[in-house]
């Protein structure tokens, strides 16, 4: 805690070079050891808080309201994630630390898909991940992907009506050391009988947000 | 700014107080052990590292993979199977009452599809429900769905878990197996 002591002074006593010396000396070594101790319950406001002090995310459009509607490549993951209205739906670079910041972070998302075309029965099947990246450039495009097990959602579309939407929402755990961490979507067709089947994705929306403290 | 030191000045060749000079020192000290608020602190004065952590929010969360599988008996809200498996289910602390935020989404497959059964899933935070989805889809051998919530909580520490049960649309029979896969529960704690 950073109180301060101060000497009392009681009528009569002398005002001296040594109590004016012990109040100061008071103040000067607790000046730089303010804590929350010493600021009154409620009294910091937003603009006491640096930018990004708190929480933290990045500063790219985060939202694929375009429509990319392809053949899924049967089986896995493509090597890049997967492109709506020519964009890769990705999201970062983060400076995500979570060794020497301590930080959490959440990454989320949201879309509408659409299988085969309306009243047509199909057997299309697809599976949903997140992936992360380190490396990745989507100028090039090039890096190196790994998916997050806990993000895999898979959808059938078997016979039935095909659109539907889907959503996902996690807690990055990886313990990395990178400054430039990405997030991508990836997609593929999950049924070996009828794969390459063609899916419509719009409306999708990925982002993270880092929370400092 | 909220310090307010007794204005006492002396002028020159006058006699100085020692009530004026230790007055003033009194209220300062006094804002300094308690009483300092935004005004005394420069704008954008305070950066990440000088907050405490979890001062703002705290995180928790429950990622699964494995599979759980719940039988076409399932006509009552559970939060495991009979093997004692659960969906997923978390314990967050508190020191400071809080607006604790809860979202699931995962990922499931269906022993029967094409009926009007659905799987209803909900989120309870000590034992209270926070959220539910009575109706998912019936028509899909796989699919998925994602829920959200929101409950003031006391300080504390809280269990947040997830439930679900079988529930039949328009009367129909229900009569099929559900088995969870890929799933995550998270749950944020705001405290301001």
């Amino acid at each position: 805690m950073a109180r301060v002591d101060f000497p009392e002074i009681q009528p009569g006593d002398a005002l001296d070079q040594t109590v004016l010396n012990t109040a100061a000396t008071a103040l000067l070594t607790q000046s730089s050891n303010i804590d929350g101790d010493n600021v009154r319950d409620g009294g910091l406001d937003e603009r006491n808080f640096a930018d990004e002090s708190v929480t933290w995310r990045p500063g790219t459009s985060v939202a694929f309201y375009t429509t990319g509607s392809s053949a899924i490549a049967l089986g896995a993951a493509g090597a890049n994630p997967i492109q709506v209205g020519g964009a890769y739906v990705d999201s970062g670079p983060y400076d995500y630390s979570p060794v020497t910041r301590l930080e959490k972070l959440l990454v989320k998302l949201s879309l509408h898909y659409q299988g085969v075309s309306p009243g047509t029965p199909g057997d299309a099947e697809f599976t949903f991940q997140l992936g992360y990246s380190t490396d990745w450039n989507p100028a090039g495009p090039s890096g190196t992907w790994t998916m997050i097990a806990a993000t895999k959602r898979r959808v059938a579309l078997r016979g039935y009506a095909t659109a539907g939407t889907l959503s996902i929402t996690h807690k990055f755990d990886q313990t990395i050391a990178s400054a430039t961490l990405w997030f991508g979507l990836f997609v593929w067709d999950n049924n070996a009988a009828g794969g390459n089947d063609a899916l419509t994705i719009e409306d999708a929306s990925l982002y993270g947000i880092i929370y400092k403290r | 700014m909220s310090i307010r030191v007794r204005d006492a000045t002396p002028e020159s060749g006058g006699v100085v107080a020692p009530d004026d000079v230790m007055q003033s020192l009194a209220v300062l000290v006094d804002e300094l052990n308690g009483g300092l608020d935004a005004n005394n602190l420069p704008e954008e004065g305070i950066e990440y590292g000088m907050i405490a952590l979890g001062a703002f929010t705290i995180i928790n969360a429950d990622a699964q993979t494995g599979a759980v599988a719940f039988g076409a008996t399932t006509t009552e809200w559970v939060s495991e199977n009979s093997s004692g498996t659960g969906i997923n289910t978390l314990q967050i602390t508190c020191n400071t009452d809080a607006l604790l935020e809860v979202e699931w989404s995962g990922t499931w497959t269906r022993s029967t599809f094409g009926d009007n059964d659905a799987l209803a899933i909900r989120i309870l935070v000590d034992g209270s429900e926070a959220c539910r989805l009575m109706r998912s889809s019936g028509l899909r051998e796989h699919d998925s769905t994602y829920i959200c919530g929101a409950v003031p909580v006391t300080a504390g520490t809280h269990t947040v878990a997830v439930e679900c049960r079988q529930w039949a649309v328009g009367g129909g029979t229900i009569g099929r197996n559900d088995t969870f896969n890929e799933r995550e529960l998270v749950a944020i704690a705001h405290k301001r």
